[in-house]
């Protein structure tokens, strides 16, 4: 009876740490497929000398930080919109 | 021009630059483009057939009108007259766009004409940028560096190729000194990478209250920059309420106008945005400016599960369900980026009349008068690249929203001083066949006609609640004695305004190697 209890609490463990980490997941900024496609577009060479957001830059960031969050649930902290113009680096 | 003697920044290789040669010896001195320039970052393109007709008519016709003023064919160029010449060689091949005149295009005294014609207009610019002191994103300059390459200002390289260009001291020398821009609106803007955020909202007011008090009129207003989604984004909007006290409000349903980001949201969430809503109208703020459109030909792979916040389908529910609040659509939602070829876009709307998202704007603005449409640079992108693209999108705004929601922006000081694109926007008309086939009734008319007029201020200084009565009576008197006006004069009397060279500079193709 012993074995059948730890059985169903390792179950339900396991259970609750999958769903936990499928949570974990941040989706904001689309889906793991879309993310993955952001990043294959603005981190290519190839598309820089026909789109100015290419060769800009900071697109190819966001794409990486938004497969981590969506891929693999390793989201960055959200900031507020408050600062001091001396202070932002 | 060997590998140590290149620019910081090139990114062609030793075998593509042994293909290129320097602008300044290889391209023909225009005083309007005639070919694609490249800054280094990507590899022009060969000139097309319109742009090589241009070319040979500029020198053809620069020939003849120097000749008649006993000058050479470089020094006539660089005079107004040989601007004039220029556009009456676009008008040549892109048909009559341009209102230009040969008499223009030959007197040498018709440019003080011209002066002295629009002296007392009103131009409020609706969206204008600058960055804080500490701004280090030397990846912003890409929007320079775009204008640099579609030669698209004749005077963009007055100031270097670096962030000095976007600070404070510049933008005002550019937008004030410049240009004959009367009232600027001042805005920011949020990303997710904050070292890219560009101003507070209290420098934004900051700048406001200094150049104002320096002017002794109102020069600049300021936006608040609100943020939905972000953490706590509604305690800025009260705080703007309490104190920064701003004319208007300013946001990104795309979250961040540069890259797909996890901040994008709609218009028309009635959760997230109608408390928002009412609360800007209790405070008396009652208009928004939304940035939509500008996104590259591939952007539902760029911007895969984001992209449709950056569209016009979430402004009618929005719109109708809050009809006293103003909503400023930036960009007037054109989908395509700046490095698009308007080509296709005007082939697609010859034989669609659907030019993408500006259409589902114009239709929206059509039943929905509390909607505006902006031209910030959507109107730089194509005015000089495809006139005639840029008349059909101007044409359907003025034709299906009417002449007093379109109002004027240039999102300077991304393209150095906006004098250009308002002289462009004083001479560009639609042509007739496109009247004809679209069955429109309203054309641009005259550079300070009514409809222009409106546009270039009359509908924003109703907005931004200046008055805007006593300013279609008045002109810009208000401001003609102010302390700006007068640092103006000081400045122009010093020779600020020195004739342009029509020098270029970056790579074009060798001569040899273009088929």
């Amino acid at each position: 009876m012993k074995k059948v209890v730890g059985l169903a609490c390792l179950a339900a463990f396991c259970a609750a740490s999958f769903s936990f980490a499928a949570e974990k997941k941040d989706e904001r900024a689309g889906k793991c497929t879309d993310a993955k496609s952001q990043m294959d577009y603005f981190c290519s060479k190839d598309n820089a000398g026909g789109d100015t957001l290419v060769s800009i830059g900071t697109a190819c960031n966001n794409a990486k930080d938004n497969v981590a969050a969506a891929c693999d649930g390793k989201a960055k902290a959200d900031q507020t919109y408050e600062f001091s113009d001396t202070k932002k680096k | 021009m060997s590998k140590m003697q290149r620019h910081i920044g090139v990114h062609m290789s030793d075998d593509e630059m042994k293909l290129m040669e320097g602008a300044e010896t290889g391209a023909f001195k225009s005083p309007i483009p005639t070919q694609v320039i490249s800054n280094g970052e990507f590899n022009p393109p060969p000139q097309s057939e319109h742009q090589k007709k241009v070319e040979a008519l500029i020198k053809e016709m620069g020939d003849v009108n120097a000749k008649r003023n006993g000058l050479s064919r470089r020094e006539f160029l660089a005079t107004s007259a040989g601007m004039a010449t220029a556009f009456m060689a676009m008008n040549k091949v892109f048909g009559p766009v341009f209102d230009v005149s040969e008499a223009e295009a030959v007197d040498m005294n018709a440019a003080g004409d011209r002066k002295s014609r629009f002296k007392g207009q009103f131009i409020f610019d609706d969206q204008t940028h600058f960055v804080r002191d500490d701004f280090k994103q030397e990846g912003l300059l890409g929007l320079t560096k775009w204008a640099e390459g579609a030669k698209v200002n004749p005077n963009l390289m007055t100031a270097p190729m670096n962030l000095s260009r976007y600070k404070m001291d510049n933008y005002l020398k550019e937008i004030f000194l410049d240009s004959e821009t009367t009232v600027s609106l001042l805005s920011g803007a949020p990303f997710d990478d904050p070292s890219w955020w560009l101003l507070s909202n209290d420098a934004i007011q900051n700048a406001c209250r200094s150049v104002n008090k320096m002017a002794g009129t109102v020069r600049m207003l300021g936006h608040t920059v609100i943020t939905p989604k972000y953490p706590n984004w509604m305690d800025e909007v009260d705080r703007a309420i309490e104190t920064l006290k701003p004319v208007s409000w300013k946001s990104y349903t795309i979250g961040d106008p540069f890259g797909p980001s996890k901040y994008a949201w709609r218009l028309d969430d009635e959760k997230l945005m109608y408390p928002f809503y009412e609360k800007a109208l209790k405070a008396g703020i009652d208009t928004i400016c939304i940035h939509k459109g500008l996104m590259p030909r591939d952007y539902e792979k760029a911007f895969a599960g984001t992209w449709e916040n950056a569209t016009a389908w979430d402004i009618e529910k929005a719109a109708k369900d809050w009809p006293k609040m103003n909503f400023v659509i930036y960009h007037s939602a054109l989908r395509p980026w700046l490095a698009d070829t308007p080509e296709k876009e005007l082939a697609d709307f010859e034989k669609t009349g659907y030019i993408p998202w500006s259409t589902d704007l114009a239709k929206i603005g059509q039943k929905h008068k509390n909607v505006y449409a902006e031209l910030g640079s959507v109107f730089a992108g194509v005015a000089v690249t495809n006139p005639r693209f840029c008349a059909a999108f101007l044409g359907q705004l003025v034709n299906m929203m009417g002449a007093d929601n379109v109002v004027w922006g240039t999102d300077s000081v991304w393209y150095g001083s906006p004098q250009w694109q308002i002289e462009a926007l004083r001479r560009i008309e639609i042509p007739e066949d496109m009247m004809k086939k679209q069955g429109w009734k309203t054309q641009l008319g005259a550079g300070n006609g009514d409809v222009k007029n409106k546009i270039f201020g009359l509908n924003s200084a109703r907005l931004y609640k200046l008055d805007a009565v006593k300013m279609a009576q008045e002109g810009t008197q208000q401001w003609d004695n102010d302390m700006l006006a007068k640092v103006k004069q000081e400045y122009l009397a010093n020779g600020g305004d020195v004739n342009r060279s029509n020098t270029y500079y970056g790579y074009v193709p060798k001569k040899e190697t273009v088929a």
